[in-house]
């Protein structure tokens, strides 16, 4: 693999961000067709965000839809200061550690067994399988982190903006997340 | 010595600045040193691929199936709603009902919200997929929203306006609705937007009305006439 291979794009892009843009400014005309679409647009990544961010399946809809209240009733006050992305996924943040912080902890910890890999190199698939298991085991802000950078595609800064922490801290999470994964995925997968 | 330095300047900078290679919020052209670094550096190259497949299973799609219309549906209810049986638990929200700004990018001016809506306006036009609708009966009289383009604005007066850049999407909302106005086209000359009518603003009465309310509004920086066949 090549530095040039990679099909790395940021999650959204500015064309997304104008087609974003449009919509909330139709819901701040109160247009529910508009806060459909925007909704729709979202539901996905924000359901997969939050399930990565709380490690409780039961509670995704909950914040996905308290999210899109306050999208709902705020979207007039929005000034384009972010793109509309880092907006809503800041929303949802923090309604996932408000909700959590009520909801406690979850009921049953999953735990999953895991074997010894067999004596190859770690394939696509196997990673796939032992990632959801190591990411769980990540402190919080650091999962999410590494969340917001590689399943959406922001940037250090807009990470920053989304978890209101300075950009600093945002590298210092990543730097340890990939340390602990890296650490916890060779454990998972046996040596190799 | 110099020469060594040099790489292990490189190197711990590469080692914080991978996810943002992989992740392309730091894009491909962008740093030619380090990214020669990173080729060049074993330990680099191979921090750079484990992130590379981190990322890919990261983004590989689930087995879990999303109802996202019928989680829509009890938002909805809530919206058409507020009040029926439901704690207020959004209205306690506090600091998280403000826009998030960035404390390292400075705010762009409401222009470049104007250029994204109007260039979805453009699209619109187009393909006639974004007709906005409401789905609320009486309370929706008349809504003008930028994505709503009649062919009625195309002939009628027009009017070149400058917004001032504090201006929210709220605030146009409530700006274009109270002067019965619609963008027709723009930024251009120094972010300088054309306004259409909504009809009647035919009658010269009208039309200086809608005028006055344009330009009594502090939002609007100026606002001018534009002369028949000239935008
Ligand atoms: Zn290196």
């Amino acid at each position: 693999m090549t530095l040039a291979e990679q099909d790395a794009s940021p999650a959204g892009g500015r064309s997304n961000d104008a087609r974003e843009c449009a919509l909330l400014v139709r819901i701040a005309g109160r247009d529910s067709a508009a806060m459909k679409e925007l909704y729709l647009l979202y539901h996905r990544r924000l359901a997969r965000f939050l399930m990565r961010l709380t490690t409780r399946y039961d509670l995704a809809e909950e914040i996905i839809n308290d999210t899109f209240w306050v999208v709902w009733q705020h979207a007039g006050d929005f000034r384009g200061a972010s793109r509309v992305s880092t907006w809503i996924l800041g929303i949802a943040y923090r309604r996932g550690l408000k909700t959590l912080r009520y909801a406690g902890p979850p009921p049953v910890d999953i735990e999953v067994e895991t074997e010894p890999a067999a004596d190859e190199p770690a394939r696509q698939e196997e990673l796939n399988e032992w990632l959801d298991v190591a990411l769980r085991r990540l402190p919080l802000e650091q999962r999410t982190a590494i969340e917001l950078a590689y399943h959406l595609g922001h940037s250090c800064e807009e990470i920053a903006s989304i978890m209101q922490c300075p950009v600093n801290t945002v590298k210092t999470r990543m730097f340890h997340a990939r340390r602990k994964l890296k650490t916890l995925l060779t454990t998972l997968a046996g040596p190799d | 010595m110099k020469l060594r330095s040099k790489r292990s300047a490189l190197h711990s900078r590469a080692e914080q600045l991978i996810p943002w290679l992989v992740n392309g919020s730091i894009p491909a052209e962008a740093d030619p040193a380090l990214r020669e670094h990173i080729a060049a550096c074993a330990q680099c190259l191979e921090d750079y691929d484990e992130q590379l497949r981190v990322r890919a299973a990261m983004r590989a799609e689930g087995p879990l199936v999303f109802a996202a219309e019928s989680s829509y549906q009890k938002l909805l209810a809530r919206i058409q709603n507020p009040d029926a049986g439901r704690e207020p638990r959004a209205s306690a929200a506090g600091p998280d009902l403000l826009p998030v700004t960035n404390p390292v990018r400075r705010a762009p001016p409401v222009v470049r919200w104007l250029a994204a809506a109007v260039i979805v306006q453009a699209f619109a036009i187009g393909v006639g997929a974004w007709m906005w609708h409401s789905s609320s009966g009486a309370s929706s009289a008349r809504y003008v929203t930028l994505t709503s383009a009649s062919p009625s604005y195309e002939s009628g007066p027009r009017v070149r306006v400058l917004f001032r850049t504090e201006l929210s999407v709220g605030g146009l909302q409530t700006l274009l609705q109270g002067a019965g106005a619609h963008i027709i086209d723009g930024p251009a000359d120094g972010d300088v937007y054309t306004l259409g009518f909504a009809p009647p603003a035919a009658s010269s009465a009208v039309l200086a009305q809608r005028m006055a309310a344009l330009r009594a509004n502090p939002a609007v920086l100026f606002a001018e006439p534009v002369q028949n066949g000239v935008r």
